[in-house]
């Protein structure tokens, strides 16, 4: 019966007292937190650190709790602070404040080897492994709408407002992330 | 599969994602998993305490105490009321009895029926009329007597200056209703002096007018007082009025209260959706939770 119970439901139920919907959201969300986490600060024991913060102030929150938008968005959204806060504090914050157009010039056209031959290609594990190491090297904002797109599965609209940052922005994190990645994965193309 | 610029075929975005899911299959250690919905529970139950704390065993009688005190109260007001004016009733028919005999012995002797059926048409009328009918049943009652007297004695057999007696011999009874008469135009009297005596104050002693327009004259600096932060605000935050973001959450939140405090309810309340939006996991201070 839970489990078709809306995301925003359960943090209800949860606020108004019905500890089995915690159960049931923290068993939805958490995989997905823990990867954004994992891929953003890069260090597991950070990770596990944050996620259990985030949770803690997911717990806290809950008499305040209102539906005014997709209990994802909310989610990230907390999450989002922790890590600027977890970055200010290891004197890193100005990697999260970097712009893609302080940093970006065009979106890398990034044509394909011609000769690739299907047997060259590395196999789709490896491919796999490629792709999570290159999130890894994405500028941490557009790393981050990356994340939020894949774990999350918010939309632009939705990052802008987990990111606090405009729907325009989101946009353009998000496409030169793909960018990025497309390039990094240009054997992708040529499996196929 | 979309094309490049240079004409090979690129990943789409939801190939992409698809190998992205393949890859990452990291997670949250069990024993992480444990720790928080164990803190979970515990925060649901401290909740409970909390509120059976804050709630003691006696607060569960106050209603019906209180209704049980009200209907005790009401119900022995009501028997002191119909006391009172039984015995008021009683000591007015009483003494018009008293006056009656006093001034027609004779008749009294002669005539024993119809003066103890006057009585007892007298209490009745007395019993049933209300208050303040009561004086015209009073008044009345002589020229009753008179009738009730020519009924059993020939008409010229009744002395000029008798049917006059009772009224006169009867100041008491008349003085109760007449004070509780003029009680209404007394407290009328009152409520019509009562606004003059304001518009007095008003008028004549400037001191007071001055009192009375304080309160507008305060609430209009108050309003120009905040207009003047605000404009000093938006000046100093930027055009778009956007004044709270980027600050930190305690000075978001004093803003947010300099706007109640100056009665800018609707714009307090929308810049605290903003804030909740901000910081959607900051527990707000109690005055502010309320704030829709």
């Amino acid at each position: 019966m839970d489990e078709l119970r809306t995301d925003e439901t359960l943090m209800l139920a949860y606020r108004d007292g019905d500890g089995a919907a915690f159960e049931v959201l923290y068993a939805r969300h958490r995989g997905r937190l823990f990867r954004y986490l994992l891929h953003q600060c890069g260090q597991r024991e950070l990770a596990d650190e944050l996620f259990q913060e985030i949770w803690m102030s997911v717990i806290r929150a809950r008499s305040s709790y209102e539906v005014s938008a997709k209990f994802t968005t909310w989610l990230f959204r907390i999450a989002h602070n922790r890590l600027i806060d977890g970055f200010r504090a290891r004197g890193r914050l100005a990697e999260f404040e970097v712009d893609v157009r302080d940093d970006e010039g065009e979106i890398p056209d990034c044509p394909a080897p011609v000769n690739d031959q299907p047997e060259r290609v590395l196999e789709r594990a490896q491919l796999a492994g490629r792709l999570v190491a290159a999130v890894e090297a994405l500028p941490v904002p557009q790393r981050e709408a990356f994340l939020l797109a894949a774990e999350g599965g918010l939309t632009v609209d939705e990052i802008g407002n987990a990111t606090g940052t405009g729907f325009e922005t989101a946009k353009s994190r998000l496409r030169y992330a793909y960018a990025r990645l497309r390039a990094e994965l240009k054997d992708l193309g040529g499996q196929r | 599969m979309t094309q490049s610029k240079s004409g090979t075929p690129e990943p789409s975005e939801h190939e992409l994602l698809a190998l992205y899911h393949e890859a990452n299959d990291a997670e949250p250690g069990p024993l992480l998993d444990q720790r928080i919905l164990a803190a979970a529970k515990a925060e649901l139950l401290l909740d409970h305490k909390r509120s059976q704390r804050s709630a003691p065993w006696w607060k569960s009688l106050l209603v019906p105490l209180t209704t049980l005190a009200i209907g005790v109260l009401g119900v022995s007001l009501t028997w002191h009321v119909v006391d009172q004016r039984e015995q008021e009733l009683r000591a007015i028919t009483g003494q018009m009895d008293d006056a009656v005999v006093e001034q027609a012995p004779a008749e009294s002797v002669t005539q024993p029926l119809s003066v103890t059926q006057e009585k007892k048409e007298t209490r009745r009328d007395a019993k049933d009329a209300s208050k303040p009918a009561a004086p015209e049943v009073l008044q009345s009652s002589p020229a009753r007597q008179v009738e009730a007297k020519g009924q059993a004695q020939p008409l010229d057999s009744v002395p000029l200056s008798k049917p006059a007696a009772p009224v006169a011999a009867t100041p008491a009874p008349m003085a109760v209703p007449q004070s509780v008469q003029q009680q209404p135009a007394q407290k009328l009297s009152a409520d019509a002096e009562a606004p003059q005596f304001v518009g007095e104050i008003g008028e004549s002693n400037p001191a007071g007018k001055a009192e009375m327009a304080a309160p507008d004259a305060k609430l209009r600096l108050d309003d120009l007082r905040a207009e003047s932060a605000n404009l000093q605000g938006n000046s100093a935050k930027g055009a778009s009025g956007m004044a709270d973001d980027g600050e930190t959450p305690e000075a978001w939140l004093k803003h947010i209260r300099e706007l109640q405090s100056a009665g800018r309810d609707a714009e307090a309340a929308q810049s605290l959706a903003r804030f909740r939006v901000h910081y959607p996991d900051h527990v707000l201070p109690a005055d502010l939770v309320n704030l829709k």
